[in-house]
């Protein structure tokens, strides 16, 4: 079938940028090493070697940090899509990533240690989510799309507030960079702990999404189609806020604010194998993971300096979008 | 059995009742027909008949159970909806739009199968649509938008089949061929509701008409008795004239001289 094959081709291009990103960087190791390599570790063979050690300790957690994201941040797209019927809105529609932003920055400008600054990162995203649902809840039509919507906003828009209040009141040579690049986005400091503590949280709010798949896709019909063809919209709805809640404040927890994948990838899945929400989200995982997997990999390679990841999935996300979009129109008319 | 039954329905939003205490019944294998001028609230009627909406007062019952008391999917399987053919924003193929009829028969994780694929290629097939199956359904024509959401609530193999204005937007190929369909889905067993504009599609093709008039007074009965020219001309505030034609068609129009 087609879309299977699309989703084995997109399975191989994410092993391939994987690959690809385990071999490059200051200590080049070759593709097949690294092959090698795994499939040697994982057959027990481990030794304290330059080439496992920054294999294993080094760029194996970076990219699977990377993936996660960017899975991660194109499921809660392309859920959030289908919800709000826009295919314009991303996954901090709801103030999420703002809010995760505002909770990390005051954990820096209290000296927060890094631990604390995710957690509180994490902590931030959920209360504003919390909270643009109370606002909503309490007006008229709370369950409303965009009344929800529009609470995001105003949340949003407090948030970022805070956040810039936050920055005049820090310190311009210890916390002021550390903020900066923390709001564009990095994967530099993951470590495999962080990984393993927001890996289960990620995929615990995947699961939702792909166990109801079909009924997702048909909330894209909108409020009262929906209703009338047989799905709890309002509960449906409560769900896939929740899990996506969930997915987008762990990412920002362990990689900062990046925009941008969230809404172009769904996009760029949807061109390859249709609206159907069944199919779009599988590719929409694998296609976000590839990307972020690609994007940090530039990151960290390209410059003397780490580039921060929300610059890059920008410059280089851009392009592709508006390349693809323009491709595929073509060929729908 | 009596498949709907509303009872002193009361229905309109909290604190803005559209109309109360309407009393009316749906019966197997018939056409309804809903008439009233714009703003009187038959949009308002359809959700609430649909329980997109709470009754405000009284209830209604499906299959003699409260609506109130249902499940969406139980709901789903008893009455089904066809919205004005307006695009959806995703370009959804028009089998697969088809299939979402289906919904209601699957399990909360479930899939369409390959049965409601076949099932949804019927319901295409019985209204002519199926050459559409692969086409994009933003860029159909409305008409055929219209058709393939008729076949999706006959896929959601429902008892009733309310329909919003299913004749509004199309050409007069189109019309007579949704009315003509309407009328050999009530003979095969399915109770249509419809709203409409045109009180000579009601004189041809309802069983059963239902006015519902500005202030929320509302008359049902067979067509002939109830569309008399006054209440005609009452309902839409100009003077109307019934009249039936050798063949025994009526035919309606406005007392207006130009």
């Amino acid at each position: 079938m087609k879309t299977g094959s699309t989703l084995l081709a997109l399975t191989a291009l994410l092993l391939a940028a994987i690959i690809v990103a385990a071999s490059v960087g200051p200590f080049r190791i070759p593709p097949l090493t690294v092959l090698t390599t795994i499939v040697a570790r994982l057959m027990g063979d481990v030794d304290a070697g330059p080439v496992q050690t920054v294999l294993f300790q080094i760029r194996l957690p970076r990219i699977l940090a990377a993936a996660l994201v960017g899975a991660a941040l194109a499921a809660a797209g392309a859920a959030y899509q289908n919800v709000f019927r826009n295919p314009l809105v991303s996954p901090d529609i709801l103030g999420v990533s703002t809010g995760a932003g505002l909770g990390a920055i005051l954990g820096i400008l209290f000296g927060l240690p890094v631990v604390a600054i995710q957690l509180s990162g994490f902590a931030g995203g959920l209360v504003t989510v919390l909270l643009v649902g109370a606002i909503a809840r309490s007006m008229r039509g709370g369950g409303d799309a965009l009344v929800l919507v529009l609470s995001g906003i105003v949340i949003s828009a407090l948030a970022g507030a805070g956040i810039s209040l936050a920055k005049i009141l820090a310190d311009p040579y210890d916390q002021l960079p550390a903020m900066t690049f923390w709001l564009l986005g990095s994967l530099a400091g993951v470590k495999a702990g962080d990984l393993a503590v927001a890996a289960p949280v990620i995929v615990l709010g995947i699961i939702p999404l792909v166990l109801l798949r079909w009924r997702i896709g048909v909330l894209s019909m909108g409020e009262d189609e929906a209703l009338s063809l047989g799905v709890d919209v309002r509960r449906m709805r409560l769900v896939v806020i929740a899990a996506t809640t969930l997915i987008t404040a762990s990412a920002v927890a362990i990689s900062g604010v990046i925009g941008w994948v969230g809404l172009m990838a769904p996009h760029m899945a949807r061109l390859l194998v249709g609206p159907r929400f069944d199919r779009l989200l599988p590719a929409s995982l694998l296609l976000g993971a590839a990307f972020m997997v690609a994007v940090d990999t530039i990151a960290r390679t390209a410059a003397r300096v780490e580039i921060p990841l929300g610059v890059l999935t920008a410059v280089i996300g851009g392009p592709i979008f508006v390349w693809l979009l323009a491709r595929y129109r073509r060929r729908a008319a | 059995m009596t498949l709907l039954r509303a009872r002193a329905l009361a229905i309109g939003y909290p604190g803005k009742v559209v109309a109360q205490g309407l009393d009316f019944v749906i019966e197997p294998a018939s056409v309804t027909c809903l008439l009233g001028p714009n703003g009187v609230g038959k949009t308002t009627l359809f959700k609430s008949l649909l329980g997109m909406i709470p009754a405000q007062a009284g209830e209604v019952d499906l299959l003699g159970r409260p609506l109130a008391a249902m499940r969406r999917d139980e709901i789903a399987r008893v009455i089904a909806y066809v919205p004005q053919g307006q695009a959806v924003e995703f370009s959804y193929s028009v089998l697969d739009l088809v299939v979402m009829g289906r919904t209601a028969h699957l399990g909360m994780f479930a899939q369409p199968g390959d049965v409601d694929f076949r099932i949804a290629r019927q319901a295409m097939m019985r209204l002519g649509i199926a050459d559409l199956a692969d086409r994009d359904s933003s860029r159909i024509s409305g008409g055929q938008r219209q058709l393939a959401y008729v076949a999706r609530a006959l896929a959601q193999s429902a008892k009733i089949i309310v329909m919003d204005e299913p004749t509004a937007s199309l050409d007069l190929a189109n019309r007579a061929r949704v009315l003509e369909m309407i009328k050999s889905m009530a003979r095969s067993g399915l109770s249509i509701i419809m709203a409409t504009h045109e009180p000579e599609n009601a004189f041809d093709s309802a069983d059963q008409v239902i006015v519902l008039e500005r202030g929320g007074a509302l008359t049902s009965g067979p067509p002939q008795s109830v569309l008399s020219a006054e209440l005609l001309s009452r309902l839409y505030g100009v003077p109307i004239i019934v009249e039936q034609t050798a063949s025994g068609r009526y035919v309606v129009r406005p007392d207006v001289l130009i």
